[in-house]
């Protein structure tokens, strides 16, 4: 308990003082101390998983394990933070603003990992919306605008869905016993909750969360967000975000998992799992903008993701490894488009080109980054790939596994296009000048600033082949709970 | 007393907003909706929760939903000068038409639940109130409406909450919650920075964003 105030307390405090402090040297250095207790906290959770804290709060391996994804994904976010606000030559109000707006940010992704009380954990989730907001607002332009008021107006509305989801199980909950929302109460008296309940609540509770998770229905303000964003915010929401909805999501169903209804709660997941697939794969052939590209593809993985989890078996183990995975390369990645927007000014690929040539460190992240995002073999996303389609074969869905690798052709096709044009393409003469300030901003980028993106794909690439015992006991552990679940 | 008539009220209110093309119409609308939800509040929950929690609520229900909410929106309008959504004479009889489909399906439906908790008065004017908020939303095209249509849309799911508020005070407050959270951020921020850029409040001019 104390830990959880010491935690909470000081990330509001640390991004209190961030927000009042008007010293843009004082306000990037605060993210030193948040790190550390971000850190810190983390570390703890890992020595206490299992030990209830309190009715409302608990450390358990899902939590914990992608708590330890989003902490270490953190660390390069508020590096590049730092970095590209120094080079736009932001004022005082915007970096402050920013910055604590990504403090609050992601503790509020920490405290939706460790709520074990739904009302709490949908609370959470709520305010991350508040923080995700501002720094969607970040550059203030009328795009910026656009995506913040689009994304705030649709996630609202997905808020209140989940809240009435969540009504609808408090509902079947008095049936049985007294009501009460805590996970552990709920997984007592599932089994005899009535199902027409619990399949409506699922309903609403998927597709409000939907939109933090970037699927079908709600995944278009999604990508209108991951666009309109900077780019290191771009990669939090790819490789944080997405992970905090789909645990919200995850733990509804481990819930939910213990009644009758599980084949139609799977039978909904395969759906939106394909058409999350198909959707990826339509826009994907067509787009242009680099940034709204690689967020497609993060719909298009957790489509993958979801048609795992609704295969059973050995899919359970896959679809949490593989968003642990995609995490790590998907964030890297956008954190390398901030450079790329950096040179080019421009987010249509057609106007980009040499990029090569004139970056070479940071072009090298995006070929690995293309060859890790499509799965293709030296890539860790391939093994889990190619296990999710093996659960789908094993679970007999001829059909969609035909349909869904058909669509990753598809998908392939336009990323390399597009990529390949960016990396290769002999630059557009649309005027001189404009190449000429090309050449400059190239010459600002460092070859430093793209380590931390090599580090984030060659994890996912080496956790993929040699993943530790550490992470797949825990990955075990998790679903183990779960019916039908094979273990690695 | 029992707070039935107070629902059915509610539900009243939904075909007059859905074909109203005045925004202050709307708004007084909306106060009437956070009077009632006062109302019921009041009968479902004294006696049930703390003093200070039922002080809470009630002040959120009054003060907030009933006062405050519909005298932000019009100032809005006073400042924007505009009066009424165009286009929409148009599909009244449509729109009618489908809000007492909406109506008379929701309560079939809360009928063929059968359950022996659920209030069906409740229910079906929740129900009914979130999908009237959605209609709200698909057909009119000023972002002002959209917020009245989401407004409405919490509207109802707070008063499904208050269903459940005797034996959940917990569920009541985070509704609440929910309430002062994403109205506060739809209308405290955006509202007055979309016209100050775009200078307009129609949802057609917001297109930049595309592939």
């Amino acid at each position: 308990m104390e830990a959880l105030l010491i935690y909470f307390g000081g990330a509001i405090l640390i991004a209190a003082t961030t927000y009042f402090i008007h010293n843009k040297l004082i306000d990037h250095l605060l993210f030193v101390p948040f790190l550390l207790l971000q850190v810190g906290f983390n570390a703890y959770a890992m020595m206490n998983i299992g030990n209830d804290i309190n009715e409302y709060f608990r450390f358990d391996e899902l939590g914990v394990l992608f708590m330890t994804v989003l902490t270490i994904i953190s660390v390069p976010v508020c590096l590049h933070s730092v970095i590209s606000a120094r080079r736009r030559q932001e004022n005082n109000k915007e970096i402050r603003i920013h910055n604590a707006a990504l403090l609050v940010f992601i503790t509020m992704m920490t405290g939706v990992l460790i709520s074990a009380h739904l009302g709490i954990l949908w609370a959470f989730l709520e305010a991350t919306t508040l923080s995700v907001a501002a720094l969607i607002y970040h550059e203030r332009n009328s795009m910026a605008l656009e995506a913040t008021w689009k994304y705030v107006f649709v996630a609202s509305i997905g808020i209140a869905m989940a809240f009435l989801g969540i009504l609808f199980l408090a509902v079947a909950s008095k049936d049985v016993a007294e009501a009460h929302l805590s996970i552990d109460e709920l997984s007592r008296n599932i089994k005899e909750m009535n199902p027409k309940w619990l399949k409506m609540s699922f309903l609403f509770i998927l597709t409000g969360f939907s939109v933090k998770i970037g699927i079908v229905p709600l995944f278009t303000v999604d990508i209108d967000a991951k666009d309109a964003a900077p780019s290191a915010i771009g990669a939090l929401l790819s490789g944080g975000l997405l992970n905090i909805g789909f645990v919200a999501v995850f733990r509804f169903y481990q819930v939910f998992a213990q009644s009758d209804i599980l084949t139609w709660m799977n039978n909904v997941l395969l759906l939106v799992g394909t058409t999350s697939i198909l959707f990826a794969a339509v826009y994907l052939m067509k787009v242009k903008n680099y940034k709204r590209m690689f967020a497609y593809s993060s719909v298009e993985h957790a489509g993958i993701a979801f048609l795992a989890l609704a295969s059973g078996g050995i899919g359970y183990f896959v679809c949490i490894f593989h968003l642990v995975l995609h995490s790590f390369v998907k964030a890297g990645i956008f954190l390398q488009l901030g450079q790329v927007q950096h040179i080019f000014r421009i987010k249509n690929t057609d106007e980009t080109g040499e990029y090569m040539r004139l970056n070479p460190f940071g072009a090298g992240v995006l070929l690995l980054g293309f060859l890790s995002i499509t799965a293709m073999p030296p890539s860790g996303l391939f093994v889990t790939e190619f296990l999710a389609f093996k659960a789908l074969f094993e679970a007999k869905y001829y059909f969609i596994a035909g349909f869904s690798l058909l669509l990753l052709t598809f998908i392939i096709y336009g990323i390399g296009k597009n990529i390949l044009h960016l990396l290769f393409q002999k630059l557009p003469a649309i005027n001189a000048e404009t190449n000429i300030e090309i050449e400059r901003n190239a010459k600002h980028i460092s070859p430093l600033e793209s380590v931390s993106q090599y580090i984030l794909i060659v994890a996912g690439i080496y956790l993929g082949f040699f993943p530790p015992d550490i992470l797949v006991n825990c990955i075990n552990k998790i679903v183990a709970f779960l019916p039908t679940a094979v273990m690695m | 007393m029992k707070p039935d008539l107070l629902v059915i009220l509610f539900t009243m209110t939904l075909p007059y907003m859905a074909i109203a093309n005045r925004f202050d119409t709307h708004f007084r609308m909306l106060g009437l909706q956070g009077l009632l939800l006062f109302g019921v509040a009041f009968l479902k929950l004294y006696g049930h929760v703390s003093v200070a929690n039922m002080g809470f609520i009630l002040v959120e229900t009054l003060v907030f939903k009933a006062i405050l909410v519909p005298y932000f929106l019009f100032n809005i309008i006073k400042k924007n000068k505009i009066k009424r959504d165009f286009e929409v004479k148009k599909l009244s009889f449509y729109v009618i038409f489908t809000v007492l489909l909406i109506i008379v399906s929701s309560f079939v439906f809360a009928h063929q639940l059968n359950d022996k908790h659920l209030e069906i008065n409740f229910f079906t004017a929740s129900i009914s109130a979130l999908l009237v908020g959605v209609l709200l939303i698909v057909i009119r095209k000023t972002i002002i409406t959209h917020i009245v249509g989401y407004l409405v849309l919490e509207n109802g799911i707070f008063l499904f909450s208050l269903a459940l508020g005797s034996e959940m005070p917990m569920i009541v407050n985070i509704g609440i919650l929910l309430d002062l959270f994403t109205s506060v951020l739809l209308l405290g921020v955006f509202v007055n920075r979309i016209n100050e850029v775009f200078h307009t409040v129609e949802i057609d001019t917001l297109t930049e964003l595309k592939d």
